[in-house]
């Protein structure tokens, strides 16, 4: 059975000036469907270079990333926007949704640029804004949403391509304490029904409850939590 | 892409409105310049445009200015007859008092002509010229914005003839005033100008037997052709290359206009292009919404602004010279449409270089 996520051997140097800076040394992990995985550190720790790399943004120095088995070592720009497109999906700090769409077409965008066809497209869009509770606010724009329902709808979007993996970047950095635990159990409900792999980056310790797995950035290793 | 530039478009109404309203005002502009433009030239050299003639034997010294160049033409008459294809070309000036109409005088340009010789356009309205003595004339039917019409009769005073415009003609206006044709006999017969004179003769098909023997009697000239008559014209060239300069320069204008305006709306949304990249959307996709904006937006600027200039032949008083012409509209509106997709280009080197990471970390 192919793994939704191997990373084999990632380093990763920065250049400062005449030197390079080492961000990532050695990482080597692996995760399997159905997992929730949390990744956390200090500020400046790599933690997001690192899921950039996972995440096909940006390369790795040695090693590779094999995502649902298909190595992304030696992909072009174009091969790796439809890795973006197809295999994963992002969850950033702020929703990061476009002002000028509502909810469904939110979503509605990411299927289409995926070449989904219409009726598909609609269907799923409406079962998954149910899915993070917003059946009702499918046809609000951004600016009339409240900052944790648009974390919703971005939790949503993620999943609308169905992607083997998710990515979620501090997507509770922008909310207040009640607000951070619902999106993350929102997450995790989602990732276990549907059985997606998930890998969450963040600093706030109370929300690794909801994590199958934690891994601490440490002098540039990742460390798992026994 | 033609959806997600809609919807953007419809959310940023008053940006995208503002834009819109830019372009069209250029476009009109552009647009009414170029219909005067054309309009000025028509009046001061449509009868040379619309003439058959294509070559002119003009005075050397004359600088082809039909009006600064004559000959006596009685030797050429009875030398070359005007069957081998020649004929005596003459402008004269006259300024007519319309009777019983209103004081002021009307400019004209009187030219004197056989029926059946190749210089007479024919009439749009009424009857032909006769050839015989009697003193009716022909006029451009721009002679009807001064209340011209007809079976009026005009007054020279100069000659203290009394002309009936019989008939209306069209496209015969020189040095912006309306061509007035009357015929060879009566203009001899009344003596307008002494002698038979002629400012120019011309031919209408190239004959260098023809050409030499007319030289060779007429002397003291050169044949030129109708470019270089036209563009002696007085204040041709200098009307047009002004306005054309204006045009010029509005295109100019629109091009840093629109490429600014399109720029600044691009860096707005950087960080939006970033993170459609970063979830998988194509440069190709992005500028390609960007230019379909911009698509959307010229198609409907340019059409109202069309539409526009079209409403001001309705608007501008009848004697303005100006002229709706389809081939010129067109002309400039896809020079505008060009412009405005060119504009746009030069900030989509901006989409391709965003780097889609910055979606990542925005905090740290």
């Amino acid at each position: 059975m192919t793994l939704p996520l191997e990373v084999k051997q990632i380093n990763k140097r920065f250049k400062d000036g005449e030197t390079y800076i080492d961000v990532l040394k050695a990482i080597d992990f692996e995760i399997k469907k159905g997992e929730f995985v949390a990744i956390v550190g200090p500020s400046g720790s790599g933690k997001s270079t690192l899921l950039s790399i996972i995440g096909a943004l940006l390369s790795t120095d040695d090693g590779d990333v094999l995502i649902n088995g298909k190595s992304v070592k030696n992909l072009d720009e174009g091969q790796r926007s439809d890795v973006r497109l197809n295999d994963i999906g992002f969850i950033f700090q702020t929703a990061e949704l476009l002002p000028y769409l509502h909810a469904e077409d939110q979503l509605d965008l990411v299927a289409k640029l995926n070449n989904m066809d219409k009726k598909e497209r609609k269907e799923r869009a409406k079962a998954l804004l149910t899915d993070v509770g917003l059946e009702k606010r499918r046809k609000h724009y951004p600016h009339q949403l409240s900052g944790g329902e648009k974390q919703r709808v971005a939790v949503a979007r993620a999943f609308m391509n169905d992607p083997a993996l998710i990515l979620a970047d501090e997507p509770t950095a922008s909310l207040d304490e009640d607000r951070s635990h619902e999106i993350v159990s929102l997450i995790k409900q989602e990732v276990k029904a549907k059985d997606k792999a998930a890998i969450m980056v963040t600093h706030d310790e109370s929300l690794l409850t909801y994590c199958d797995r934690v891994f601490r950035m440490k002098d540039h290793h990742l460390i798992e939590d026994k | 892409m033609f959806h997600l530039a809609i919807k953007d478009m419809r959310f940023s109404k008053v940006k995208y409105g503002l834009i819109a309203f830019i372009l069209f005002l250029i476009a009109s502009l552009v647009l009414i310049v170029s219909g005067l433009a054309r309009g000025l030239s028509d009046q001061n050299i449509a009868m040379l445009v619309e003439s058959e003639a294509t070559e002119f034997y003009v005075s050397t010294d004359s600088e082809n200015r039909l009006d600064q160049s004559g000959f006596l033409i009685e030797d050429l008459v009875n030398d070359v007859p005007t069957e081998e294809g020649w004929q005596p070309l003459i402008t004269h000036p006259v300024r007519f008092v319309h009777q019983g109409k209103a004081d002021e005088k009307l400019a004209a340009t009187m030219i004197p002509v056989d029926r059946d010789a190749k210089l007479y356009p024919g009439v749009t309205e009424g009857e032909d010229l006769t050839n015989d003595a009697s003193l009716n004339i022909i006029v451009d039917q721009t002679m009807r914005a001064d209340g011209v019409s007809l079976n009026d009769t005009l007054y020279d005073e100069e000659t203290d003839l009394t002309f009936t415009v019989v008939g209306f003609t069209e496209n015969q206006t020189y040095r912006h005033t309306p061509v007035v044709y009357v015929s060879e006999t009566a203009f001899y017969a009344e003596e307008i100008s002494p002698h038979q004179v002629a400012n120019t003769v011309v031919i209408f098909e190239e004959n260098d037997a023809l050409k030499a023997s007319i030289d060779s009697v007429l002397e003291e000239g050169e044949w030129v052709n109708k470019a270089a008559v036209i563009d002696a014209v007085p204040g041709h060239s200098s009307e047009q290359m002004s306005l054309n300069m204006m045009i010029f320069f509005l295109i100019v204008i629109s091009v840093f206009v629109l490429a600014a305006f399109f720029y600044i709306i691009t860096i707005q949304k950087l960080k939006q292009f970033g993170i459609l990249k970063a979830i998988g959307a194509k440069n190709r996709f992005l500028i390609g919404s960007t230019l379909m904006q911009v698509v959307i937006l010229s198609v409907f600027s340019l059409g109202v602004a069309v539409l526009f200039t079209y409403s001001m032949t309705f608007i501008l008083p009848e004697g303005m010279p100006f002229d709706f012409n389809l081939g010129t509209i067109s002309m400039y509106s896809g020079l505008m449409f060009l412009v405005s997709i060119l504009g746009a280009l030069l900030s989509s080197r901006r989409i391709v270089k965003v780097d889609p990471q910055q979606a990542m970390g925005g905090a740290e």
